[in-house]
């Protein structure tokens, strides 16, 4: 267990790593007709999903301590992500047969220039459909992906574990687990859905230029962290010295 | 037709949902009928924001607002005690969401700088709203965490859905907010039942019966309401009665 105060810290900085997380996940709501690269789902909402199935996997490994439910709750996350990349990927490419492709790298709009993917260094231009923005997820874009996911299942996780550090002196250990998740939840959706406010919709990860405005989304989410863990703080403090009005 | 503002909507709303809570905590379980009003006042704030082409769909905004309602009355009643005071309770949910939702809105517009009119006065709207839900959720169901995500995703559901589903362009407040109402009373109806099976007793208490019974009522006058309006708004592209013919 940490101490209420670097719980509070915990939450703020948990809060931060979901926001900028959702810039490194690549999503489009287009892409469901194949005419955008990306899952096929709006950025906060997949983001979303990858928290809380970051949340779950924590729940597991709550009583090994801090490291153990960061890294399960990283990797939980991570893992549901890379499965929805696959399986979209199969999906597109033999249903439809539409190769995965960078629309971005393609045009030759992507944050690094040139138009092959810069991991696999394979050629992007030409295999874009016309009049698409690319579709499925390319290697350097699953792998944008991934680190994103590592990171919201890590900050979901951090947030998880700094409210059930605070509220188990309170409540007994099934409830302060339940109550616990739902928070980091909600801490999980207020700061997921601000960085969709910059990426309008769409985002291809790091390769996107819109991963130049991640500062806007790093001071958002901190303000609004900030907020969230003084008041979980102040609460649960008056709960564990045992002010019930 | 003049439109009903956010202003309007949202004291009566406020005004409404605090008179629920109380009524509420003191045992009268009927009173979830106030909590009808706070349910359109966040699906119009929903729509406020939404209708201006947001950079995320109107489901993240339902979720969102809903994830800061349900924190923070998740978060009081941890230290409030929602059934001796419940007035104390209310007026901690409601400074708490108003805080967070006015903040996140500010900073929608300020830092991400988007240009959406009147955007920190819905989140802040949505944000009071849904949790004057919660919270009257709250105390009908009693402290049983596991139904906190239960709570969380029908209010979500409830606030996100009207708009989604009569968005387009024959759109207007009046269809959407019936919706809202017609939405508003099947959630409470499921509270009631929720209640009902939570309780534990052989005999259904009779607070959670009037709940149901009263729901039930006013869904199936919302939902008459709504397709009347649903029917006078499609007039213009009813079926003439002949097939499409082959150009």
């Amino acid at each position: 267990m940490v101490d209420p105060l670097t719980a509070t810290i915990m939450i703020i900085a948990g809060g931060v790593l979901v926001g900028v997380c959702v810039h490194f996940i690549p999503a489009s709501a287009t892409g469901a007709m194949a005419a955008a690269t990306g899952i096929a789902t709006g950025p906060s909402m997949l983001s979303a999903g990858a928290g809380l199935a970051g949340i779950y996997a924590a729940a597991y490994s709550i009583d090994s301590g801090l490291a153990p439910v960061i890294v399960s709750g990283a990797v939980g996350s991570a893992l549901m992500l890379l499965i929805t990349i696959l399986c979209g990927n199969i999906m597109l490419a033999f249903g439809i047969g539409a190769p995965p492709v960078s629309g971005q790298t393609a045009s030759g709009k992507s944050t690094f220039s040139g138009t092959k993917d810069i991991i696999t260094g394979f050629e992007q231009e030409g295999y874009a459909s016309p009049g698409t923005d690319g579709h499925g997820m390319p290697f350097q874009t699953a792998v944008s992906g991934t680190i994103g996911a590592l990171m919201g299942g890590a900050g979901g996780a951090l947030v998880f574990y700094a409210v059930y550090s605070m509220t188990l002196p309170e409540i007994a250990t099934e409830n302060a687990v339940t109550l616990a998740g739902i928070v980091a939840a909600g801490v999980f959706l207020i700061n997921s859905v601000l960085p969709a406010y910059v990426l309008v919709g769409k985002t291809e990860g790091v390769f996107d230029m819109k991963i130049r405005s991640i500062h806007r989304t790093f001071i958002s989410c901190l303000v609004t962290s900030s907020i969230v863990a003084c008041v979980i703080y102040a609460v649960c403090e008056l709960a564990v010295s045992g002010v019930m009005v | 037709m003049k439109e009903i503002s956010i202003h309007t909507l949202f004291g009566a709303a406020l005004l409404s949902g605090i008179a629920g809570i109380i009524l509420i905590g003191h045992g009268i379980s009927i009173g979830i009928v106030f909590l009808w009003l706070p349910f359109l006042s966040a699906a119009n704030s929903v729509r406020g924001m939404a209708k201006y082409g947001l950079g995320t769909g109107n489901a993240s905004i339902g979720y969102w607002g809903a994830a800061v309602g349900a924190t923070s009355a998740f978060v009081a009643s941890l230290s409030v005690s929602c059934r001796s005071t419940p007035f104390l309770y209310v007026a901690a949910v409601v400074a708490i969401s108003l805080v967070i939702g006015l903040a996140t809105g500010v900073l929608a517009d300020k830092v991400i700088r988007m240009k959406i009119p009147r955007i920190e006065l819905n989140s802040a709207v949505i944000a009071v709203s849904t949790a004057l839900i919660t919270a009257g959720s709250l105390l009908i169901l009693g402290s049983n965490y596991g139904l906190y995500p239960f709570i969380y995703i029908i209010i979500t559901l409830a606030v996100l859905h009207p708009y989604n589903a009569s968005t387009g362009a024959g759109e207007n407040q009046k269809r959407t907010l019936t919706l809202a109402l017609v939405e508003a009373c099947m959630t409470t109806l499921v509270i009631g039942i929720v209640a009902m099976l939570a309780s534990g007793s052989a005999m259904p208490i009779s607070d959670d019966v009037a709940i149901v019974v009263v729901s039930a009522c006013g869904l199936v006058i919302a939902v008459v309401a709504w397709y009347r309006l649903v029917k006078s708004d499609t007039y213009e592209i009813k079926w003439t009665g002949y097939s499409p013919a082959e150009h």
